[in-house]
C-alpha cells in the first residue's frame, strides 16, 4: 500500500539518502531501524512530503505521492507523528485532538474518533485542558500519537515514539502501538530500540549510512547474526 | 485631578485602536515570521477608502466598516499571495525591502490621488461628547474604542473557537506540524495577512472622525505598530492590548503635561525604555 521506489535525498548539498526503497502492505507492522543518523527520520520527513527527494517516487496506494505538499498527502491517509513529538507548545490536548481531525474527512467522524482515542489514552482524558507544554514526556507522546489517529489513517508513520522515555512508559507506548496495529492501522515504525521493535513487527528494514541494507521479517531479523552484533550486543 | 483623568482617559481612548493596529501586525508576525513594514499604510489606506466612501457618497465611516474588514481580508490576502508568498523562505531583509515598497507604492498612490493637504471629515457627531462623573470624553473617540473591543472580541474569538483560527495558531507554533494536521499553511499565512491588514484599515476608519489625514502618515503608524508590539512582546498577540494602551496613555500624558509638539515622541521613549529594559516586551514571548 505504501511503496517507497529508491528515492535519493539530500540537505543541500549534502546527501544522506541513497536508492532507499521499501514498502508497507496493508495491515502489517513494518519497523525501520539503524543507528543513530542513517537516515530513517528523513526516510520519512520525504514519504509525508517535508522533504523533496531529489530522484525516485513514493507511491501510495497506487498513486505518486512524490512532490505534492504534506497537507495533501495527509489528507490521503498517512499520519505522521514526527520525531520530537511536535506538539504544539502553547494548545490544549482538546485543541490537538480538534487539530487532528482538522481534515473535512476526519472532522466528520469527530466523536466518535475522540471516544477511541481517550479510551485508548485514559490519561489525555485527565489532561484534557492542559496546555501541551505542561505534560510530561511520556504523555506528550501519547498527545502525539492521538493527534495522529484523530486523522483516521491507513498508515500511521511512527518516528522513535519511545525516544527518552522511562522503561516503563516505554513499555506502555509499545503496548499501545501493538494495540492500534490489532484495531487495524498499518504502522511504520521507526525506532532505536531494536529488540522491542523487532519483536512487535511483521517486517523490517535495516538502515546504515542512508541506505537499506537488510530486510527481512521481526524474527529472522532477531536472529540474524548481524544484527544481533550490531544492535542487540549480542 | 479631572484634568489628569481626562487626559489618562483618552490616552486609553486612542491606545485601543492603536492596540488594533499593533495585533495586526503581531498576527501577522506570529504566523508568518515577517515584520509587515507596509502595515501603516494599510491603516491609512483604510482612512482614504472612508474618506472617500463618505465624500463621494455619504456613507458613514461607521457604517463602512463591514465593507472595511471584507475588503481589507481580500486586499491583504491579495497582496500576501502576489508579492510576500514568492519571497517567503528569503532571507529576512528581502521580506523587509519587500514590505517596505508595499508601503510605498501605497502612500505614493494615495498622494497620487488625494494630493498632499490635510483632510478631515465633518460628520453630525464630530464635536458630540459623551459626560462621565465630570470627566468629558469625545464621542466619537468613545463610540471608536466601543468597536475596538468589539473587534478585538470577535478575532479572539475566531482564533479561539474556529477552525481556521485554529489553524492559524497551530501555523504561529509549529508549520510542520501543521502540515502534517493537513492545514495548508499557506492558505493560512494568506488569511493571517489579510485579517492583519483588514485589521489596520479598520483602525484607519476608526480614527478618522477624530483626526486629520494626508498620505504619508502610514510611517506614523508602522511606526506606533511597532512599538504596541514591542512593548506587548513581537507576535504575542494579547500583549499587544497593554502596550497599546501604555504607548496611548503616554503619548496623551506627555503631550498634556509637557508638549504637545513631541507627542509621538513620548511614545518611542517607552519604546527605547522597554527594549533597555525588557527585550522580550513587557508580557513575554510569542503568544499567538
Ligand atoms: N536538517 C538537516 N540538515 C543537514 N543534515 C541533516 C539534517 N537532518 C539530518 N541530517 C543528516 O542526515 C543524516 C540522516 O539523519 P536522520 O534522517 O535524522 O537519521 P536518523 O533518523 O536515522 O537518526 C545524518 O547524517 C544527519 O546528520
Ligand atoms: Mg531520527
Amino acid at each position: 500500500m505504501l511503496l517507497v521506489e529508491s528515492i535519493n535525498v539530500a540537505y543541500g548539498d549534502l546527501q544522506v539518502l541513497w536508492d532507499v526503497s521499501l514498502s508497507v502492505r496493508e495491515g502489517e507492522l513494518v519497523a525501520l531501524i539503524g543507528a543513530n543518523g542513517a537516515g530513517k527520520t528523513t526516510t520519512l520527513r520525504a514519504i509525508t512530503g517535508l522533504l523533496r527527494p531529489r530522484s525516485g517516487r513514493i507511491l501510495f496506494d497506487g498513486k505518486d505521492l512524490t512532490g505534492l505538499s504534506p497537507h495533501r498527502i495527509v489528507e490521503m491517509g498517512i499520519a505522521h507523528v514526527p520525531e520530537g513529538r511536535q506538539l504544539f507548545p502553547l494548545m490544549t490536548v482538546e485543541e490537538h485532538l480538534l487539530l487532528g481531525s482538522f481534515l473535512p474527512r476526519a472532522r466528520a467522524r469527530r466523536t466518535q474518533n475522540l471516544e477511541r482515542v481517550l479510551s485508548i489514552f485514559p490519561v489525555l482524558r485527565e489532561r484534557f485542558h492542559q496546555v501541551a507544554e505542561t505534560l510530561s514526556g511520556g504523555e506528550q507522546q501519547m498527545l502525539a500519537i492521538a493527534r495522529a489517529l484523530m486523522s483516521d489513517p491507513k498508515v500511521l508513520l511512527l518516528d522513535e515514539p519511545s525516544l527518552g522515555l522511562a522503561p516503563l512508559i516505554v513499555k506502555e507506548v509499545f503496548g499501545i502501538i501493538e494495540q492500534i496495529h490489532k484495531e487495524g492501522v498499518t504502522i511504520l515504525l521507526v525506532e532505536q530500540n531494536v529488540q522491542q521493535a523487532l519483536t512487535i513487527a511483521d517486517r523490517a528494514f535495516v538502515m546504515e549510512n542512508g541506505r537499506v541494507v537488510l530486510e527481512g521479517s521481526g524474527s529472522e531479523l532477531l536472529a540474524h547474526p548481524e544484527v544481533k552484533k550490531a544492535y542487540l550486543g549480542m | 485631578m479631572t484634568t489628569f483623568l481626562q487626559v489618562f482617559m483618552t490616552g486609553i481612548l486612542t491606545g485601543g485602536v492603536y492596540a488594533l493596529v499593533g495585533i495586526g501586525l503581531s498576527l501577522i508576525f506570529g504566523v508568518m515570521r515577517i515584520v509587515n513594514f507596509a502595515h501603516g499604510e494599510f491603516v491609512a489606506l483604510g482612512m482614504y477608502t472612508s474618506l472617500l466612501l463618505f465624500q463621494s457618497m455619504g456613507i458613514d465611516p461607521y457604517l463602512a466598516l463591514p465593507l472595511i474588514i471584507v475588503g481589507g481580508i481580500l486586499l491583504g490576502a491579495l497582496v500576501e499571495r502576489v508579492f510576500i508568498a514568492p519571497i517567503i523562505a528569503a532571507p529576512e531583509h528581502v521580506s523587509i525591502l519587500m514590505t517596505v515598497g508595499v508601503g510605498l507604492v501605497i502612500s505614493n498612490l494615495l498622494l497620487f490621488g488625494f494630493g498632499a493637504h490635510p483632510q478631515s471629515i465633518f460628520t453630525w457627531y464630530s464635536t458630540k461628547t459623551v459626560r462621565v462623573g465630570g470627566v468629558t470624553f469625545s464621542g466619537p473617540l468613545s463610540v471608536s474604542f466601543l468597536i475596538t473591543l468589539a473587534v478585538i472580541l470577535g478575532l479572539y474569538w475566531v482564533l479561539t473557537r474556529t477552525e481556521i483560527g485554529r489553524a492559524m495558531r497551530a501555523t504561529a507554533q509549529n508549520r510542520d506540524a501543521a502540515e502534517l494536521q493537513g492545514i495548508n499553511t499557506a492558505v493560512a499565512r494568506m488569511l493571517a495577512f489579510g485579517i492583519g491588514v483588514a485589521l489596520a484599515a479598520v483602525s484607519g476608519t476608526l480614527l478618522l472622525p477624530v483626526l486629520y489625514v494626508i498620505p504619508t502618515i502610514g510611517g506614523v503608524f508602522t511606526l506606533k505598530a511597532f512599538v504596541v508590539t514591542v512593548l506587548g512582546g513581537m507576535g504575542n498577540v494579547l500583549g499587544a492590548i497593554g502596550g497599546g494602551l501604555i504607548l496611548g496613555v503616554t503619548e496623551s500624558l506627555g503631550a498634556a503635561y509637557i508638549s504637545s509638539g513631541y507627542r509621538d515622541a513620548f511614545g518611542l521613549i517607552a519604546f527605547l525604555a522597554v527594549l533597555l529594559l525588557r527585550p522580550a516586551g513587557l508580557f513575554g514571548k510569542s503568544r499567538v
